[in-house]
């Protein structure tokens, strides 16, 4: 920790750089890690591959509201740091892709179930050879194939137009973050490439980290945050991480040439070129800004159908129907995002355009935005766990909303690079040992789940410990996985 | 004609590669030419989507972009690719004819990427890439190679 001489720790599991640490910084930099993580940020990254580095870079925005934020699970991404979370002045800062990243909205969906584990073993292998068949992934997997008037629907209204063509549930909305539906979503700034490229990939999971995993409740820590969420331990549960597919990924490509351009027009100085920003209220920040909620209104629908289908394979393998089966949404979470959100910045109300880049939001209790059912426990907080470890769902205090903008982990974060990962471990044994642990895993590359070995990510245990040890949220319920899908 | 082609490939791949980064990973095409460590780097971009091995060129694909600067020139040319394999629904295995203009604060490049259709049991996936960043990005010379003046790298990293 010596080599920062601006790191200060303020409190548990919080640390601080000051804005002496690089010319630039406009604010602090505030990292929420235990000693070890932190150690390793400090002292094992390179230079080149720098979560400090990143992060201090976040700082030196335009606009910046508050300090720039890292939380337990960073690791260095490009732009912000993977875990990186920063507010902006809507009056006059900026919007920027890189706190936001190509996959909008890339997020994960919780359903419940009444089944219990001995009774999904059963069927196990059946289920995942349906889930397999019933929802696409990998490279170049196609599903739904709509029209162009019923793309942009779904630019617009996301999980709702899902919901009102059949997949899903009404009530599935109320428990998704915005209500599956972002306001202000423009399909007229979503360039005709990026619409091309969406049309036929609605309802499918891609591949990298996305995975549809079976999990069984283990270690219920909080029974009445669990009792909210329709959780109890032994049940099954499934978890859906995916994002807005091609078309996000457009987006953000196409926003990054148009943001390049917007430095130099407003005379933005940027200690990266991968924080090309405008501001906020400019005519490309609001372009930025229509197009990315049309991105992320479509991972809502994307998330939405995907779950209309897992609640199909279950009811075609079980022999009855999602509705008794008792497959009711636990909650729809994003965690790479960019969102104009009212928080309380030095004793006044400001509206901020909040970036989350791999960090989820965690709304504490008393939020407006949150369903009748969440607005006094908070909205629950889903982690996903890297595949054959646990996930976990957390409860976020009133005081995540003080530190982080009401912002929490996404993950464990990786500790070892693809390439790296791919030379250690081997695709096919890997799912010969995870079966023999009781964890069923199909996936679509070797190479691909090669990358995902639970070894090439920090301990997402350790990552929702620091979530505790610094008040920004407790573990309510541990998820252990039996089965999972990877793209 | 496989054998020559094989050993075309052996050769251009001396010039690129895949290289290290925490969570996505990077491409690094090198050359004599700009040019050359431009198609390099696609290259680089197709054998981090697949193993180019397992891909026959039998399809084509014209590709055109226009930039500011040459760092942005490779980014946009990259993201082209991806976005033309997606649409297509291709897998690329090489570039062909590539060329850059270059005047007045305005490049442009004109190349032809082939290679066929995404048959996942033939070929041997390995990523699917998003887009190219502007992370760790790089087109210029430095010191090295055969030529006094240099050898031209083009450098980025990709989401994945």
């Amino acid at each position: 920790m010596d080599k920062i001489p601006e790191l200060e720790k303020v409190g548990e599991c919080v640390w601080e750089i000051g804005p002496g640490y690089k010319q630039g910084m406009r604010t602090r930099a505030r990292l929420f890690m235990d000693e070890d993580l932190l150690r390793e940020v400090v002292e094992k990254e390179s230079k080149s591959w720098s979560t400090i580095e990143q992060l201090t870079n976040v700082a030196c925005l335009q606009g910046i509201a508050g300090p720039a934020i890292a939380m337990a699970d960073a690791h260095p991404g490009y732009g912000f740091p993977i875990g990186g979370v920063a507010a902006f002045q809507a009056e006059d800062g900026v919007i920027t892709m890189g706190g936001v990243g190509f996959d909008s909205n890339c997020g994960v969906r919780a359903l419940a179930t009444s089944l219990d584990e001995s009774e999904v073993r059963i069927g196990l292998s059946d289920l995942m050879d349906a889930l397999f068949k019933r929802v696409p992934a990998g490279l170049g997997a196609r599903s739904l194939q709509l029209t162009e008037a019923q793309e942009e629907e779904v630019l617009v209204r996301g999980a709702r137009w899902a919901v009102e063509n059949g997949y899903g549930w009404d009530e599935d909305l109320r428990r998704t973050e915005d209500e599956g539906c972002l306001e202000g979503a423009d399909p007229d700034r979503v360039g005709e490439t990026a619409k091309k490229r969406g049309m036929g990939q609605f309802g499918t999971l891609g591949s990298g980290n996305h995975y549809l995993e079976v999990q069984v409740v283990g270690r219920v820590l909080d029974e009445e945050f669990a009792k909210a969420l329709g959780l109890e331990s032994g049940r099954v549960v499934v978890s859906i991480h995916c994002g807005s597919r091609a078309l996000g990924h457009q987006v953000g490509a196409d926003y990054l040439k148009v943001l390049d351009g917007a430095v130099k027009r407003y005379g933005i100085r940027i200690p990266d070129r991968e924080l090309v920003c405008a501001p906020f209220y400019s005519e490309e920040g609001q372009a930025y800004f229509g197009a990315l909620n049309c991105a992320m209104n479509v991972a809502y629908a994307n998330r939405q159908i995907i779950a209309h289908r897992v609640r199909e394979c279950f009811s075609e393998v079980f022999r009855a129907s999602p509705e008794d089966l008792g497959m009711h949404q636990v909650w729809d979470v994003g965690h790479n995002t960019g969102k104009l959100e009212e928080h309380l910045a030095d004793g006044h109300t400001r509206k901020l355009v909040v970036h989350r880049k791999g960090a989820t939001r965690a709304f504490g209790p008393g939020r407006v935005e949150l369903p009748p059912e969440y607005r006094e426990s908070g909205q629950p907080v889903l982690v996903g766990g890297s595949m054959g470890t646990s996930s976990f769902v957390l409860r976020p205090t009133a005081r995540a909303m003080e530190l982080s903008w009401g912002s929490a982990v996404h993950g464990a974060g990786r500790s070892m690079s693809r390439n790296k990962a791919k030379r250690r471990f081997w695709g096919e044994r890997l799912v010969s040992e995870l079966s023999k642990q009781g964890i069923l895993v199909k996936g679509h590359s070797m190479s691909g789940i090669a990358e995902e070995a639970p070894g090439a990510y920090k301990d997402v245990a350790r990552t929702v410990r620091v979530m505790e040890c610094a008040g920004l949220a407790t573990r309510a319920v541990e998820l252990r996985p039996i089965g999972n899908i990877k793209g | 004609m496989a054998r020559k082609a094989r050993e075309k490939r052996k050769q251009q791949r001396s010039s690129y590669e895949v290289f290290e980064h925490p969570a996505d990973a990077g491409v690094r095409g090198r050359g004599r030419s700009l040019e050359e460590a431009l198609a390099n780097a696609a290259r680089a971009l197709f054998a981090l989507a697949a193993d180019v091995d397992t891909i026959r060129p039998r399809q084509s694909v014209r590709i055109h972009i226009v930039s500011s600067d040459l760092a942005a020139l490779l980014v946009g040319f990259l993201n082209e690719l991806v976005a033309q394999m997606d649409l297509e629904g291709l897998l690329f295995c090489d570039v062909e004819d590539l060329q850059v203009r270059a005047a007045s604060g305005r490049c442009s490049l004109d190349a032809v990427a082939v290679g066929e259709e995404i048959c996942p049991g033939k070929h041997r996936i390995r990523a699917e890439p998003k887009a190219a960043t502007y992370s760790q990005l790089l087109v210029g010379r430095i010191p090295g190679g055969r030529d006094a003046g240099g050898v031209w790298v083009a450098q980025c990293i990709v989401d994945i």
